[in-house]
């Protein structure tokens, strides 16, 4: 093997060897880095409201006109027609809402008495920020799955806390078992309902939208008007969306145009870093296959006189490959080196600024490291041996 | 080792090639345990008949056939084992790594059969004057002194046929002497056919077979 290596490594000039191997090490590393987040991200998606879907709710902006009832405040088929033709909306829904009479009843032999007029909105499961739930009811189903809005659970612990209560937590709300009363005339009927989720996006108690057709059939006093629509925009066209709201007197809240800023910047960076990291893999690959070609031809009298004197091909191969496969293997030692200690740095600093993704690292980016590693040295090995075997 | 060639005619001396010649585009066949001298004025075709027959060349017409089977289809695989088992040569170019010692020289030859000590090495080396160079590079040795080398590293091995293109075209007459006994005692212990190439008609008696290209 020494003499293997004195022939073939030790008279090369190492600078393009170098320029590559620093590449290589600078693209896997950013792989690594931005394939880890972009994961974590997703992750992070799944349990946190800051980076779900551009889904928002829509309503007419209420002046004091409105007050008087001069102001239009529903949308007409016309109008939804308008909204939904636009070329940036991805997702259209109207909301519909109860127009029939119901309370909402606290029925738990463990809690005080509570009896209210309630407003519910129906909404399709695309729609919903909770995610994992079992969100379809009809009449053969004893209990209505719900979701409130969290602003409303902090509120009540809010109230809580105020009156020297003990406040109550997501799970603890999900246990109460609560009871929908609706009713027409002399016609009554109560279903037993249960809280399945908190929802950052709607302010309103949600139920299936069978529930809402079920009780507007049989209960409906009057036809029922569309005030709110659900919208959601396509990922490239936030300014547009904005704009366009502001431009037909239309308004969502505030903090979701800004969590969808947030999250589109957020998103865009993370891409970039990645795609990054694949141009620079890509042409730190290009470097590494032309300097194992340089190598090769620069070594062209040596192969041949090894060939020649009977030495095989397989031999030449190996010995040639090694030297990159142990290079490589080195690189991605020092790689994984960095990476840990920049994921500690990094992690403790979107700790500090709220991101607590929970997991240090994804494995996600491994499997694509073990892959792309696959590949260059797959690639490294076919040259080497397409090469020599001209050489004979 | 058989070895016959069949009407062959180098693509390069097509048109060129002597009419005279008992080579090129005949029937030949070189015997086992025989001695045979190839002989040619510069640029006929000595290097390319060492070449094509070891199979580094291709570009001719006809048919080199070893043990019955073409040159042109032996494998690389098959190649490696005749070359470091059967069929031993030195090249006219000699083929030697310069950077390389003469000791890593002859231990990139004889690795693959382990056939020769370091010892016997060492002792061939210094049977052709140059102990004194075991662990210099081969690349500052003059011409004369490479040749020498590239002689033992073709005799390391063992071999059935030994192709030697011009291979004391370098040497003073008492060299000469000694690597061609050396060449010998080696081919006569193994019952191997030498097949030189040459200029001149020197020592032609001592040859079995004479080949005109």
């Amino acid at each position: 093997m020494k003499l293997y290596h004195k022939l073939f490594f030790s008279t090369t000039n190492k600078t393009q060897l170098i320029v590559a191997g620093c590449a290589t090490f600078i693209g896997f590393l950013l792989l690594l880095i931005g394939v880890n987040y972009v994961f974590q991200i997703y992750n992070f998606r799944a349990k946190n409201e800051l980076l779900t879907d551009n889904v928002f709710v829509v309503q007419r902006k209420v002046s004091s006109g409105g007050a008087f009832r001069l102001q239009k405040t529903d949308f007409n088929a016309n109008d939804q027609e308008f909204i939904k033709n636009q070329p940036f909306i991805e997702h259209f829904q109207p909301l519909t809402v109860n127009n029939f009479d119901i309370d909402f009843q606290l029925a738990d032999e463990n809690m005080p008495y509570m009896r209210t007029d309630i407003f519910i909105q129906g909404i399709h499961p695309e729609f919903l920020d909770v995610k994992n739930i079992d969100w379809s009811w009809d009449t053969t189903k004893k209990i209505v799955p719900i979701i409130i809005p969290k602003e409303f659970l902090i509120m009540m612990n809010s109230f809580m806390s105020s009156k020297d209560m003990p406040q109550i937590s997501e799970d603890l709300a999900k246990t109460i078992h609560f009871k929908f009363n609706l009713k027409k005339n002399d016609q009554r009927e109560s279903f037993e309902c249960r809280v399945v989720g908190f929802t950052s996006i709607f302010s309103a108690v949600l139920v299936p939208e069978s529930f809402i057709q079920y009780g507007s059939e049989k209960y409906g006093t009057e036809k029922e008007k569309i005030t709110q629509l659900i919208l959601s925009h396509t990922k490239e066209n936030f300014g547009t969306f904005k704009k366009f709201l502001e431009e037909n007197y239309l308004e969502t809240k505030s903090t979701d145009l800004v969590m969808s800023q947030i999250k589109s910047m957020t998103l865009i960076l993370f891409n970039f870093i990645v795609a990054l990291a694949f141009i620079i893999i890509l042409l730190s690959a290009t470097i590494f296959s032309q300097y194992s070609q340089l190598l090769i031809e620069s070594k062209k009298f040596e192969i041949r006189t090894m060939l020649r004197l009977g030495h095989k091909v397989k031999t030449i191969v190996s010995t040639l490959y090694n030297y990159f496969f142990r290079l490589i293997l080195i690189i991605n030692l020092l790689v994984l080196v960095t990476f840990l200690g920049l994921l500690f740095l990094l992690n403790s600093y979107f700790v500090k600024y709220g991101f607590d993704f929970q997991n240090l690292m994804s494995f996600h980016p491994f499997w694509m490291l073990a892959f792309i590693n696959f590949v260059l040295l797959f690639a490294i090995r076919r040259k080497i041996l397409s090469i020599v075997k001209q050489f004979n | 080792m058989k070895i016959q060639l069949e009407k062959v005619v180098p693509k390069p001396l097509r048109d060129s090639y002597n009419p005279e010649s008992t080579c090129w585009n005949a029937d030949v066949e070189v015997l086992p345990g025989t001695k045979i001298v190839v002989e040619a004025v510069s640029g006929k075709g000595k290097s390319t008949f060492v070449n094509s027959i070891y199979g580094i060349r291709k570009d001719f017409s006809g048919k080199i056939l070893i043990d019955g089977k073409s040159t042109k289809e032996i494998s690389i695989d098959e190649w490696s084992i005749i070359r470091s088992k059967r069929l031993s040569v030195v090249f006219q170019d000699l083929q030697l790594i310069p950077h390389l010692t003469v000791n890593e020289n002859l231990a990139l030859k004889n690795e693959l059969t382990n056939n020769t000590s370091v010892e016997e090495q060492r002792e061939l080396i210094q049977k052709v004057g140059l102990a004194d160079k075991w662990n210099v590079p081969c690349g500052i040795l003059s011409y004369g002194q490479q040749q020498r080398v590239a002689i033992i590293r073709a005799l390391l091995q063992p071999f059935e046929v030994i192709l030697l293109d011009e291979p004391f075209a370098h040497l003073d007459q008492e060299n000469s002497h000694i690597c061609y006994n050396m060449i010998l005692e080696k081919a006569e212990k193994n019952n191997a056919t030498i097949v030189l190439t040459t200029l001149n008609h020197a020592k032609i008696d001592v040859f079995d077979q004479h080949l005109l290209l």
